[in-house]
């Protein structure tokens, strides 16, 4: 458990230090959000949603990418030495997941700056967020685990990607389309609970696949 | 695996028999259109039936509408007019015993050499008056039975039906298929031996050849049915969305310079799309609306679906694809095999 907390801490440093990763992933939300706020003037809740989640999984993908991709060949392999591939996952994963977070929340919050926030049900469509983020974020992290030692790595993280991440989206925007409006529990259950599902799959994926990925 | 290879001649003749009994046998008799469809009781009406693969002018027919299994009421006349259109007459009765003043009835037609055919809930009779003196309605009817082997004639998917064989075999042979492929993967990882990560790689090429024939066969029938070839129906946008995670494979297994560690990671990748795939395919298009058959709550494949005729059929081609899937991805894996080793002996 503390060598979990001692590598998030040692990502965290890393990045706080070093401004260039949390600045790109500002970039990427601010001008994202802010082509939206250019093409669209005014947009519809239904438009909103949708630009959320796309915007959102652009810089996620920069952003998990970039967590891998910034330390050497050579210092991965000392991590590897020293840990567990379960503590390293989780450590990843954990740093990740709050990245993702972190994501979400400054998308909302810029967006909401440009184009207002339509969401009405907000405490739903934070449970959809966090569940959402978990993920996105575990998603990813597969996928840039194994594409990081290819030729084209960027490039293959996005096509690999981007196919996979769709059953998670489809629930993702169809929760987030029913908090636009004052809802039922009821009706959202069960986006809730595919969410849920899958969140789960990505999860036991990640802990059975990334040791085998780990040892190179 | 199965010593010798009988099965894979057994998996050819399967399909090919499939291919050449599911196109050649005919349809049998059915009942294309009915006008009018509305009729009020307690009057004299004749009505026009268009019929489909019909031979109304040789041979007896009797004719009659049906209320439920005790009510029939027989035809007053009947004029055949040409091999596939025939009048009518009926005479209604006021009083239906039936609970409503509007009622819908079948219309059968038996003829002697077609044999039977039935249009469900063909003519609406209006202005009934519900009423228990059901003398009227009672009806013997004798039906001789289909007078020559033949598929069922089901409304307008008429002869599309006979895509049943070929689409639906089609996916059955992609989920073995590609399970073999995820099997062969989890083999690789534990046991690393290349030969297990190049039949996995041979059965997720032959996965994904079964999966782009069954949308091409399901993109035809939709065009009948449906009217378009792709209407973003959500059961072919998943199964869309699951050959382009198996193509990604493909890519990964490309762009990874080192052979071994192409296999270890595409042996995870495959794990993981094998994993998305069943949801994808099977769980999400059970929750939404669609005009797939087998959508939005309904098991894909009910009882009615199949009848006798179309089950000898339709099993041997499920069996026929699995075999040839199967069949398809050892020979790619073999293929690629036998590449490796060559490229190993030439750079040496």
């Amino acid at each position: 458990m503390r060598q979990v907390l001692s590598l998030l801490g040692k990502d965290i440093r890393l990045d706080l230090r070093n401004g260039s990763g949390i600045g790109a992933l500002f970039l990427y939300v601010v001008a994202g959000c802010f082509i939206i706020f250019l093409a669209f003037q005014e947009i519809t809740g239904l438009e909103w949603v949708v630009l959320f989640w796309i915007v959102n999984l652009f810089s996620a993908i920069n952003a998990v990418l970039r967590s891998f991709t910034y330390e050497g060949l050579r210092r991965q392999l000392y991590y590897f030495t020293i840990v567990e591939p379960i503590t390293a996952l989780v450590a990843k994963l954990l740093y990740n997941i709050s990245l993702i977070w972190i994501t979400l929340l400054l998308t909302g919050v810029v967006l909401a700056l440009f184009t207002g926030f339509p969401i009405v049900a907000f405490a739903e469509f934070v449970l959809v967020c966090f569940l959402g983020g978990i993920g996105i974020a575990t998603c990813f992290t597969l996928v840039s685990v194994l594409a990081f030692r290819a030729r084209n790595q960027s490039t293959l993280t996005m096509i690999l990607a981007f196919p996979v991440i769709i059953p998670l989206l489809l629930p993702l925007i169809k929760a987030s389309k029913l908090t636009l409006a004052p809802l039922l529990w009821i009706d959202l259950q069960n986006s809730i609970w595919m969410l849920i599902g899958v969140d789960f799959i990505l999860l036991a994926l990640i802990v059975l696949l990334f040791p085998f990925a780990w040892k190179e | 695996m199965i010593k010798g290879a009988w099965w894979k001649y057994l998996g050819a003749a399967l399909v090919l028999y499939s291919l050449v009994a599911g196109m050649l046998i005919p349809l049998g008799p059915g009942i294309d259109g009915v006008s009018p469809v509305a009729l009020a009781a307690g009057e004299r009406h004749v009505l026009t039936v268009n019929g489909y693969n019909t031979h109304y002018r040789e041979g007896d027919m009797q004719a009659w509408l049906r209320l439920s299994a005790k009510y029939n009421l027989a035809a007053q006349q009947i004029i055949v007019q040409d091999d596939r259109t025939v009048q009518l007459t009926f005479d209604i009765p006021k009083k239906v015993p039936s609970p409503d003043t509007v009622t819908a009835v079948s219309l059968i037609v038996d003829h002697q050499q077609d044999g039977l055919s039935v249009l469900p809930s063909a003519i609406f009779l209006t202005e009934c008056s519900p009423s228990s003196d059901d003398a009227d309605w009672l009806l013997e009817v004798e039906t001789a039975g289909p007078q020559y082997f033949h598929f069922p004639y089901r409304g307008r998917l008429a002869e599309t039906i006979r895509n049943t064989y070929y689409h639906v075999p089609l996916w059955f042979g992609l989920m073995i298929v590609l399970t073999m492929s995820m099997i062969k993967a989890v083999q690789y990882l534990h046991t690393r031996d290349a030969k297990a990560d190049h039949q996995s790689f041979g059965y997720a090429s032959s996965g994904v050849v079964l999966g782009l024939l069954g949308l091409a066969t399901g993109a035809l029938w939709a065009k009948h049915a449906w009217g378009a070839y792709w209407s973003f129906d959500i059961k072919q946008n998943m199964t869309a969305i699951a050959l382009l995670i198996y193509l990604a494979y493909f890519i990964l297994r490309s762009a990874l310079p080192d052979r071994d560690l192409a296999a270890k990671f595409s042996a995870v990748y495959n794990i993981f799309a094998f994993a998305l795939l069943v949801p994808l395919l099977y769980i999400i298009p059970r929750m939404v609306m669609s005009l797939h058959p087998g959508a939005g709550g309904n098991p894909a494949f009910a009882g009615e679906d199949l009848d006798n005729t179309m089950r000898m059929v339709f099993y041997p081609a499920v069996v026929g694809w699995i075999l040839l899937g199967l069949w398809m991805g050892q020979v790619h894996g073999r293929l690629l095999t036998i590449q490796e080793k060559i490229h190993l002996r030439t750079t040496k």
